[in-house]
Protein backbone atom coordinates (compact mmCIF):
# COMPACT_ATOMS: atom_id res chain seq x y z
CA UNK A 1 0.00 0.00 0.00
CA UNK A 2 1.63 3.50 -1.42
CA UNK A 3 2.60 5.33 1.64
CA UNK A 4 1.22 9.38 0.98
CA UNK A 5 0.91 12.56 2.97
CA UNK A 6 -2.24 14.36 2.44
CA UNK A 7 -2.97 18.20 3.71
CA UNK A 8 -6.13 19.23 4.36
CA UNK A 9 -6.84 22.35 2.26
CA UNK A 10 -10.40 22.19 2.55
CA UNK A 11 -10.76 24.19 5.62
CA UNK A 12 -7.28 25.47 6.09
CA UNK A 13 -6.28 24.56 9.38
CA UNK A 14 -2.28 25.36 9.19
CA UNK A 15 -1.43 27.72 12.20
CA UNK A 16 1.88 27.99 11.23
CA UNK A 17 3.37 26.66 14.61
CA UNK A 18 6.26 25.21 13.04
CA UNK A 19 5.85 22.14 15.25
CA UNK A 20 6.70 20.03 11.86
CA UNK A 21 9.56 21.45 10.82
CA UNK A 22 11.01 21.44 14.61
CA UNK A 23 10.20 17.95 14.82
CA UNK A 24 11.44 16.84 11.82
CA UNK A 25 14.79 18.60 12.10
CA UNK A 26 15.26 16.82 15.50
CA UNK A 27 14.10 13.57 14.76
CA UNK A 28 16.36 13.62 11.21
CA UNK A 29 19.55 15.74 12.09
CA UNK A 30 19.56 17.97 8.54
CA UNK A 31 21.96 20.67 8.83
CA UNK A 32 20.87 24.32 8.67
CA UNK A 33 19.65 24.96 5.54
CA UNK A 34 18.30 22.46 4.72
CA UNK A 35 14.42 21.67 5.44
CA UNK A 36 12.55 18.34 4.69
CA UNK A 37 9.52 20.24 5.64
CA UNK A 38 8.63 23.47 5.66
CA UNK A 39 5.60 25.57 6.20
CA UNK A 40 4.84 27.89 3.62
CA UNK A 41 2.62 31.05 3.64
CA UNK A 42 1.01 33.13 0.68
CA UNK A 43 -1.30 35.77 0.52
CA UNK A 44 0.52 36.99 3.71
CA UNK A 45 -1.27 39.81 5.43
CA UNK A 46 -4.42 39.15 3.32
CA UNK A 47 -7.76 37.65 4.02
CA UNK A 48 -6.88 34.89 1.96
CA UNK A 49 -3.56 34.31 3.71
CA UNK A 50 -2.93 30.42 3.86
CA UNK A 51 -0.33 28.37 5.46
CA UNK A 52 0.61 24.93 4.04
CA UNK A 53 3.22 22.40 5.44
CA UNK A 54 5.18 21.17 2.81
CA UNK A 55 6.85 17.69 3.23
CA UNK A 56 7.74 15.66 -0.38
CA UNK A 57 3.93 14.29 -1.24
CA UNK A 58 5.74 10.76 -2.37
CA UNK A 59 3.84 11.37 -6.21
CA UNK A 60 2.89 8.69 -8.06
CA UNK A 61 5.46 9.40 -11.05
CA UNK A 62 8.19 11.81 -9.23
CA UNK A 63 9.36 14.46 -12.04
CA UNK A 64 12.23 14.38 -9.66
CA UNK A 65 12.96 10.56 -10.32
CA UNK A 66 12.91 10.73 -14.07
CA UNK A 67 14.83 14.04 -14.09
CA UNK A 68 17.36 12.61 -12.26
CA UNK A 69 20.51 11.75 -14.52
CA UNK A 70 22.30 9.07 -12.54
CA UNK A 71 19.38 6.78 -11.18
CA UNK A 72 20.05 8.11 -7.38
CA UNK A 73 16.47 8.90 -6.67
CA UNK A 74 14.03 5.87 -6.57
CA UNK A 75 10.59 4.70 -5.58
CA UNK A 76 10.58 1.87 -3.20
CA UNK A 77 8.85 -0.89 -4.42
CA UNK A 78 7.13 -2.02 -1.35
CA UNK A 79 5.24 1.85 0.09
CA UNK A 80 6.00 3.95 -2.59
CA UNK A 81 8.33 6.19 -0.78
CA UNK A 82 10.71 8.43 -3.19
CA UNK A 83 14.43 8.12 -1.37
CA UNK A 84 17.87 9.11 -2.40
CA UNK A 85 20.80 7.28 -2.96
CA UNK A 86 23.17 9.78 -1.52
CA UNK A 87 26.21 7.52 -2.93
CA UNK A 88 24.97 8.10 -6.25
CA UNK A 89 23.73 10.99 -6.16
CA UNK A 90 25.90 14.47 -7.92
CA UNK A 91 24.15 17.18 -6.57
CA UNK A 92 23.62 18.78 -9.90
CA UNK A 93 19.96 20.31 -8.95
CA UNK A 94 18.26 19.14 -12.08
CA UNK A 95 15.43 17.37 -9.32
CA UNK A 96 15.05 21.16 -7.69
CA UNK A 97 13.94 22.22 -11.12
CA UNK A 98 11.75 19.42 -11.48
CA UNK A 99 9.95 19.08 -8.76
CA UNK A 100 6.66 21.29 -8.74
CA UNK A 101 7.05 21.68 -4.57
CA UNK A 102 10.44 22.37 -4.07
CA UNK A 103 10.82 18.94 -2.01
CA UNK A 104 14.66 18.60 -2.61
CA UNK A 105 16.70 20.15 -0.57
CA UNK A 106 20.91 21.34 -0.71
CA UNK A 107 22.90 22.39 1.82
CA UNK A 108 23.27 26.24 1.14
CA UNK A 109 26.86 26.84 -0.39
CA UNK A 110 29.10 28.30 -2.30
CA UNK A 111 30.86 27.55 -5.97
CA UNK A 112 30.93 23.60 -6.31
CA UNK A 113 29.47 23.11 -2.69
CA UNK A 114 25.76 23.15 -3.07
CA UNK A 115 25.64 19.22 -1.64
CA UNK A 116 23.99 16.42 -2.30
CA UNK A 117 20.46 16.22 -2.46
CA UNK A 118 18.68 15.50 0.49
CA UNK A 119 14.38 15.00 1.11
CA UNK A 120 12.04 13.83 2.56
CA UNK A 121 11.93 10.53 3.41
CA UNK A 122 8.53 9.25 5.13
CA UNK A 123 11.18 9.56 8.40
CA UNK A 124 12.63 6.02 7.04
CA UNK A 125 16.33 7.21 6.65
CA UNK A 126 17.87 10.29 8.42
CA UNK A 127 20.16 12.60 6.75
CA UNK A 128 22.92 10.72 7.76
CA UNK A 129 21.85 7.59 5.52
CA UNK A 130 24.49 5.08 7.14
CA UNK A 131 25.44 4.39 10.90
CA UNK A 132 28.79 3.99 12.15
CA UNK A 133 29.52 0.38 10.38
CA UNK A 134 28.48 1.94 7.43
CA UNK A 135 25.32 0.12 7.21
CA UNK A 136 22.06 1.70 5.75
CA UNK A 137 19.46 3.07 8.07
CA UNK A 138 15.72 1.73 7.22
CA UNK A 139 13.48 3.03 10.33
CA UNK A 140 9.55 2.39 10.44
CA UNK A 141 7.65 4.78 7.92
CA UNK A 142 5.95 6.80 10.49
CA UNK A 143 6.27 10.52 9.70
CA UNK A 144 7.17 12.80 13.09
CA UNK A 145 5.79 16.02 11.48
CA UNK A 146 1.90 14.31 11.17
CA UNK A 147 1.89 12.78 14.27
CA UNK A 148 2.72 16.37 15.83
CA UNK A 149 1.00 17.96 13.98
CA UNK A 150 -1.52 19.61 16.55
CA UNK A 151 -4.53 21.00 14.08
CA UNK A 152 -4.50 17.65 11.98
CA UNK A 153 -3.98 19.75 8.84
CA UNK A 154 -0.90 17.06 7.95
CA UNK A 155 -2.22 13.30 7.57
CA UNK A 156 0.16 10.94 6.80
CA UNK A 157 -0.04 6.99 6.33
CA UNK A 158 -1.45 4.43 3.98
CA UNK A 159 -3.03 6.15 0.84
CA UNK A 160 -6.57 4.45 1.99
CA UNK A 161 -6.72 5.28 5.44
CA UNK A 162 -5.58 8.68 5.06
CA UNK A 163 -7.71 9.36 2.26
CA UNK A 164 -10.62 7.98 3.65
CA UNK A 165 -10.20 9.97 7.02
CA UNK A 166 -10.27 13.18 5.11
CA UNK A 167 -13.50 12.18 3.45
CA UNK A 168 -15.06 11.22 6.42
CA UNK A 169 -14.32 14.82 8.00
CA UNK A 170 -15.03 16.81 4.84
CA UNK A 171 -18.16 15.13 4.62
CA UNK A 172 -19.27 15.49 8.59
CA UNK A 173 -18.39 19.62 7.81
CA UNK A 174 -20.58 19.51 4.75
CA UNK A 175 -23.50 18.07 6.76
CA UNK A 176 -23.01 20.65 9.48
CA UNK A 177 -23.27 23.05 6.63
CA UNK A 178 -19.62 24.58 7.11
CA UNK A 179 -19.02 26.35 4.49
CA UNK A 180 -15.89 25.95 2.59
CA UNK A 181 -12.95 28.92 4.30
CA UNK A 182 -10.83 28.09 2.19
CA UNK A 183 -10.16 28.25 -1.91
CA UNK A 184 -11.19 31.48 -2.12
CA UNK A 185 -8.54 32.41 -4.74
CA UNK B 1 -6.02 11.65 -12.93
CA UNK B 2 -6.20 15.35 -12.96
CA UNK B 3 -6.62 17.40 -9.61
CA UNK B 4 -7.21 20.53 -8.75
CA UNK B 5 -4.55 22.65 -7.85
CA UNK B 6 -3.14 26.27 -7.90
CA UNK B 7 0.02 27.78 -9.28
CA UNK B 8 2.23 30.31 -7.36
CA UNK B 9 5.52 32.22 -8.04
CA UNK B 10 8.48 29.51 -5.95
CA UNK B 11 9.28 31.27 -2.69
CA UNK B 12 12.48 31.52 -2.16
CA UNK B 13 13.60 29.44 -5.52
CA UNK B 14 17.37 28.92 -5.77
CA UNK B 15 18.32 29.35 -9.38
CA UNK B 16 21.06 27.96 -11.26
CA UNK B 17 24.38 29.32 -11.57
CA UNK B 18 26.05 31.71 -13.80
CA UNK B 19 28.33 28.20 -14.39
CA UNK B 20 25.19 26.66 -15.96
CA UNK B 21 24.48 29.80 -18.32
CA UNK B 22 27.77 30.33 -19.54
CA UNK B 23 28.02 26.78 -20.16
CA UNK B 24 24.96 26.53 -22.36
CA UNK B 25 26.69 29.66 -23.94
CA UNK B 26 29.94 27.82 -24.63
CA UNK B 27 28.39 24.37 -25.33
CA UNK B 28 26.26 26.38 -27.95
CA UNK B 29 29.30 28.18 -29.35
CA UNK B 30 31.50 25.14 -29.70
CA UNK B 31 29.02 23.37 -31.68
CA UNK B 32 28.69 25.78 -33.87
CA UNK B 33 31.97 26.39 -34.63
CA UNK B 34 31.64 22.39 -35.01
CA UNK B 35 28.71 22.26 -37.48
CA UNK B 36 30.28 25.55 -39.38
CA UNK B 37 33.89 23.81 -39.47
CA UNK B 38 31.99 20.32 -40.69
CA UNK B 39 29.48 22.31 -43.04
CA UNK B 40 32.82 24.22 -45.01
CA UNK B 41 35.01 21.22 -45.39
CA UNK B 42 31.99 19.13 -46.84
CA UNK B 43 30.75 22.17 -49.35
CA UNK B 44 34.09 22.87 -50.35
CA UNK B 45 37.75 22.54 -49.90
CA UNK B 46 39.55 22.08 -46.89
CA UNK B 47 39.99 25.69 -46.29
CA UNK B 48 41.18 28.16 -42.96
CA UNK B 49 37.74 28.83 -42.04
CA UNK B 50 37.22 25.02 -41.51
CA UNK B 51 40.65 25.05 -39.82
CA UNK B 52 40.02 27.71 -37.38
CA UNK B 53 36.00 26.18 -36.63
CA UNK B 54 37.66 22.85 -35.50
CA UNK B 55 40.38 24.04 -33.61
CA UNK B 56 37.99 26.18 -31.29
CA UNK B 57 35.21 23.75 -30.70
CA UNK B 58 36.79 21.17 -28.52
CA UNK B 59 38.52 23.86 -25.94
CA UNK B 60 35.03 25.63 -25.80
CA UNK B 61 33.09 21.92 -25.28
CA UNK B 62 36.14 21.33 -22.55
CA UNK B 63 35.69 24.31 -20.84
CA UNK B 64 32.01 24.06 -20.76
CA UNK B 65 31.97 20.94 -19.26
CA UNK B 66 34.40 22.75 -16.80
CA UNK B 67 31.73 25.00 -15.80
CA UNK B 68 29.62 22.01 -15.51
CA UNK B 69 31.39 19.73 -13.44
CA UNK B 70 32.01 23.36 -11.27
CA UNK B 71 28.43 23.48 -10.27
CA UNK B 72 27.97 19.77 -8.71
CA UNK B 73 28.01 18.84 -5.68
CA UNK B 74 31.93 18.84 -4.33
CA UNK B 75 35.27 17.02 -5.37
CA UNK B 76 34.15 13.63 -5.25
CA UNK B 77 30.72 13.99 -7.50
CA UNK B 78 33.14 16.09 -9.88
CA UNK B 79 35.11 12.91 -10.45
CA UNK B 80 32.70 10.34 -10.84
CA UNK B 81 30.48 12.71 -13.32
CA UNK B 82 33.60 12.35 -15.64
CA UNK B 83 33.15 8.65 -15.84
CA UNK B 84 30.07 9.35 -17.88
CA UNK B 85 29.20 6.07 -18.87
CA UNK B 86 29.06 4.73 -15.18
CA UNK B 87 27.45 7.33 -13.94
CA UNK B 88 24.84 8.77 -16.45
CA UNK B 89 23.20 5.95 -16.29
CA UNK B 90 19.28 6.91 -16.71
CA UNK B 91 19.33 8.00 -20.79
CA UNK B 92 15.91 6.49 -20.69
CA UNK B 93 14.16 9.53 -18.82
CA UNK B 94 16.55 11.94 -18.55
CA UNK B 95 17.86 14.86 -20.89
CA UNK B 96 20.62 15.65 -18.29
CA UNK B 97 22.17 11.72 -18.77
CA UNK B 98 21.37 12.11 -22.45
CA UNK B 99 23.04 15.69 -22.39
CA UNK B 100 26.20 13.78 -20.68
CA UNK B 101 26.70 11.06 -23.75
CA UNK B 102 26.43 13.68 -26.71
CA UNK B 103 28.41 16.01 -25.13
CA UNK B 104 30.93 13.49 -24.55
CA UNK B 105 30.86 11.67 -28.43
CA UNK B 106 30.89 15.17 -29.45
CA UNK B 107 33.86 16.45 -27.46
CA UNK B 108 35.78 13.17 -28.65
CA UNK B 109 34.81 13.33 -32.26
CA UNK B 110 35.61 17.23 -32.40
CA UNK B 111 39.20 16.49 -30.75
CA UNK B 112 39.59 13.67 -33.47
CA UNK B 113 38.50 16.33 -36.15
CA UNK B 114 40.57 19.12 -34.90
CA UNK B 115 43.77 16.65 -34.85
CA UNK B 116 42.75 14.75 -38.40
CA UNK B 117 42.66 18.18 -40.06
CA UNK B 118 45.97 19.70 -38.20
CA UNK B 119 47.83 16.41 -39.03
CA UNK B 120 47.08 13.59 -42.14
CA UNK B 121 43.85 15.02 -43.11
CA UNK B 122 42.73 11.30 -44.33
CA UNK B 123 39.84 11.33 -42.28
CA UNK B 124 38.74 14.41 -41.82
CA UNK B 125 36.01 13.97 -44.47
CA UNK B 126 34.42 10.92 -42.38
CA UNK B 127 34.82 13.21 -39.25
CA UNK B 128 33.03 15.92 -40.45
CA UNK B 129 30.09 13.25 -41.55
CA UNK B 130 30.06 12.87 -37.85
CA UNK B 131 30.91 16.00 -36.15
CA UNK B 132 27.46 18.28 -38.34
CA UNK B 133 24.71 16.03 -36.50
CA UNK B 134 26.66 15.71 -33.37
CA UNK B 135 27.09 19.22 -33.49
CA UNK B 136 23.43 19.85 -34.13
CA UNK B 137 22.59 17.54 -31.09
CA UNK B 138 24.55 19.07 -28.34
CA UNK B 139 23.41 22.35 -29.91
CA UNK B 140 19.34 21.22 -29.37
CA UNK B 141 20.08 19.68 -26.30
CA UNK B 142 20.90 22.54 -23.85
CA UNK B 143 17.09 23.88 -24.66
CA UNK B 144 16.08 19.82 -24.09
CA UNK B 145 17.60 20.19 -20.50
CA UNK B 146 16.15 23.15 -19.62
CA UNK B 147 12.90 21.89 -21.15
CA UNK B 148 13.35 19.07 -19.25
CA UNK B 149 12.23 21.15 -16.21
CA UNK B 150 8.83 20.71 -16.89
CA UNK B 151 8.10 23.50 -13.74
CA UNK B 152 9.57 26.57 -14.92
CA UNK B 153 7.09 27.53 -17.46
CA UNK B 154 9.28 29.70 -19.30
CA UNK B 155 11.62 27.00 -20.57
CA UNK B 156 8.72 24.50 -21.23
CA UNK B 157 8.49 24.92 -24.95
CA UNK B 158 9.18 22.91 -28.11
CA UNK B 159 10.56 26.28 -29.98
CA UNK B 160 13.26 26.29 -26.80
CA UNK B 161 15.96 24.07 -28.52
CA UNK B 162 15.32 25.30 -31.79
CA UNK B 163 16.01 28.67 -30.72
CA UNK B 164 19.23 27.54 -28.82
CA UNK B 165 20.08 25.67 -32.22
CA UNK B 166 19.56 29.24 -34.14
CA UNK B 167 21.80 30.93 -31.34
CA UNK B 168 24.32 28.21 -31.69
CA UNK B 169 24.52 28.27 -35.05
CA UNK B 170 25.19 32.26 -35.51
CA UNK B 171 27.50 32.31 -32.44
CA UNK B 172 29.23 29.60 -33.92
CA UNK B 173 29.96 31.15 -37.15
CA UNK B 174 30.29 34.59 -35.44
CA UNK B 175 33.17 33.13 -33.39
CA UNK B 176 35.10 30.81 -36.27
CA UNK B 177 35.18 33.28 -38.75
CA UNK B 178 36.77 35.87 -35.66
CA UNK B 179 38.99 33.38 -35.17
CA UNK B 180 39.65 33.13 -38.58
CA UNK B 181 40.32 36.73 -40.11
CA UNK B 182 39.86 35.83 -43.03
CA UNK B 183 40.54 39.44 -44.67
CA UNK B 184 38.94 38.70 -48.39
CA UNK B 185 35.49 39.41 -48.67
CA UNK B 186 35.60 37.07 -52.01
CA UNK B 187 35.86 33.92 -49.03
CA UNK B 188 33.56 35.34 -46.60
CA UNK B 189 30.69 35.97 -48.80
CA UNK B 190 28.93 32.63 -48.23
CA UNK B 191 29.04 33.06 -44.59
CA UNK B 192 28.68 36.42 -44.22
CA UNK B 193 25.41 35.81 -46.19
CA UNK B 194 24.48 32.26 -44.22
CA UNK B 195 24.72 34.46 -40.84
CA UNK B 196 22.68 37.45 -41.99
CA UNK B 197 19.65 34.73 -42.74
CA UNK B 198 20.25 33.16 -39.25
CA UNK B 199 20.11 36.15 -37.73
CA UNK B 200 17.14 37.21 -39.64
CA UNK B 201 15.14 34.03 -38.01
CA UNK B 202 16.56 34.58 -34.80
CA UNK B 203 15.35 38.97 -34.98
CA UNK B 204 12.17 37.11 -35.45
CA UNK B 205 12.48 33.63 -33.00
CA UNK B 206 13.70 35.72 -30.17
CA UNK B 207 11.14 37.85 -29.24
CA UNK B 208 7.98 36.03 -30.95
CA UNK B 209 9.05 33.19 -28.06
CA UNK B 210 8.48 35.37 -25.07
CA UNK B 211 4.88 36.02 -26.63
CA UNK B 212 3.85 32.70 -27.87
CA UNK B 213 5.15 31.56 -23.96
CA UNK B 214 2.32 32.91 -22.30
CA UNK B 215 0.14 30.03 -23.21
CA UNK B 216 2.12 28.01 -19.98
CA UNK B 217 0.30 30.10 -17.44
CA UNK B 218 0.60 33.04 -15.47
CA UNK B 219 4.29 32.06 -14.67
CA UNK B 220 5.09 32.72 -17.42
CA UNK B 221 3.67 35.83 -18.39
CA UNK B 222 5.39 36.92 -15.51
CA UNK B 223 8.99 35.56 -16.01
CA UNK B 224 8.34 36.69 -20.12
CA UNK B 225 7.10 40.18 -18.75
CA UNK B 226 10.23 40.68 -16.15
CA UNK B 227 12.19 39.84 -19.22
CA UNK B 228 10.44 42.17 -22.03
CA UNK B 229 9.17 45.20 -19.57
CA UNK B 230 10.62 44.13 -15.93
CA UNK B 231 13.91 44.06 -14.36
CA UNK B 232 15.79 42.18 -17.36
CA UNK B 233 14.40 44.25 -19.99
CA UNK B 234 17.27 46.73 -20.61
CA UNK B 235 19.63 43.78 -20.99
CA UNK B 236 16.65 42.06 -23.69
CA UNK B 237 16.02 45.01 -25.60
CA UNK B 238 19.04 46.94 -25.84
CA UNK B 239 21.79 44.30 -25.16
CA UNK B 240 20.21 41.05 -27.06
CA UNK B 241 17.90 42.81 -29.18
CA UNK B 242 19.97 45.79 -30.63
CA UNK B 243 23.22 45.38 -30.35
CA UNK B 244 23.47 41.72 -30.38
CA UNK B 245 20.77 41.19 -33.46
CA UNK B 246 19.74 44.32 -34.93
CA UNK B 247 22.89 46.07 -35.47
CA UNK B 248 24.85 42.89 -36.73
CA UNK B 249 21.78 42.76 -38.85
CA UNK B 250 22.33 45.98 -40.42
CA UNK B 251 26.13 46.14 -40.18
CA UNK B 252 26.36 42.54 -42.66
CA UNK B 253 23.87 43.79 -44.82
CA UNK B 254 26.25 47.15 -44.89
CA UNK B 255 29.29 44.88 -45.77
CA UNK B 256 27.43 42.60 -48.36
CA UNK B 257 26.36 45.45 -50.27
CA UNK B 258 29.93 47.48 -50.08
CA UNK B 259 31.83 44.70 -49.78
CA UNK B 260 34.21 46.34 -47.39
CA UNK B 261 35.26 43.86 -44.89
CA UNK B 262 36.91 46.27 -42.25
CA UNK B 263 34.32 46.56 -39.33
CA UNK B 264 33.26 42.82 -39.68
CA UNK B 265 35.10 41.60 -36.34
CA UNK B 266 33.09 43.71 -34.04
CA UNK B 267 29.82 42.79 -35.72
CA UNK B 268 31.01 39.26 -35.04
CA UNK B 269 32.12 40.33 -31.05
CA UNK B 270 28.49 41.41 -30.79
CA UNK B 271 26.59 38.30 -32.24
CA UNK B 272 29.00 36.54 -29.72
CA UNK B 273 27.38 39.03 -26.80
CA UNK B 274 23.78 38.35 -28.00
CA UNK B 275 24.24 35.04 -27.07
CA UNK B 276 25.62 35.28 -24.14
CA UNK B 277 22.79 37.88 -22.67
CA UNK B 278 20.39 35.00 -24.59
CA UNK B 279 21.11 32.01 -22.57
CA UNK B 280 21.98 34.55 -18.71
CA UNK B 281 18.42 35.90 -19.74
CA UNK B 282 16.63 32.19 -19.89
CA UNK B 283 19.00 30.71 -16.87
CA UNK B 284 18.36 33.94 -14.09
CA UNK B 285 15.45 35.40 -15.90
CA UNK B 286 13.07 31.83 -15.38
CA UNK B 287 10.98 31.77 -12.69
CA UNK B 288 9.61 28.39 -11.28
CA UNK B 289 6.21 27.84 -10.31
CA UNK B 290 5.05 25.92 -7.37
CA UNK B 291 2.13 24.04 -7.21
CA UNK B 292 -0.48 24.13 -4.37
CA UNK B 293 -2.12 20.85 -4.27
CA UNK B 294 -5.80 21.44 -3.37
CA UNK B 295 -6.80 17.82 -2.60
Amino acid sequence: MPKKFLLDMYVNRCLRCGGCMAVCKTHNRTPEGVHRIRVITFDEGEPTETNMPMPCLHCNEPPCMYVCPTKAIYKRKEDGIVLVNKDTCIGCGYCLMACPFGAPQFEKGTFGNRGKMDKCTFCVEPYEQKDEQGRLIQREPKPRCAMVCATGHLLAGDADEISAKLRERVGYRMSRGVEKTFLTF
Amino acid sequence: MEFPYYVMVFPGYQRWGWEIALYIFLGGVGSGALITAAVTLLLGKETKIARAGAYLAPPLLIVGSVLLLLDLAGIKAMLRAMLVPLTFTNITTSWMARGAWILLVTLLVAIAFAYSLATDKRYSRTLALLALPLGIATALYTGLLLKGARFVPLWNSGELPLLFLTSALTTGIAATLLLASVKEYSKLRGFLAALLVLLLIEAIEVPLYFFIIGEQGDIAVKSASAILSGAYSIAFWLVLMFLGIIIPILGLGYVLITRKAAALPAFFALVLLGGLTLRFLFVHGAIKAFVVPLI
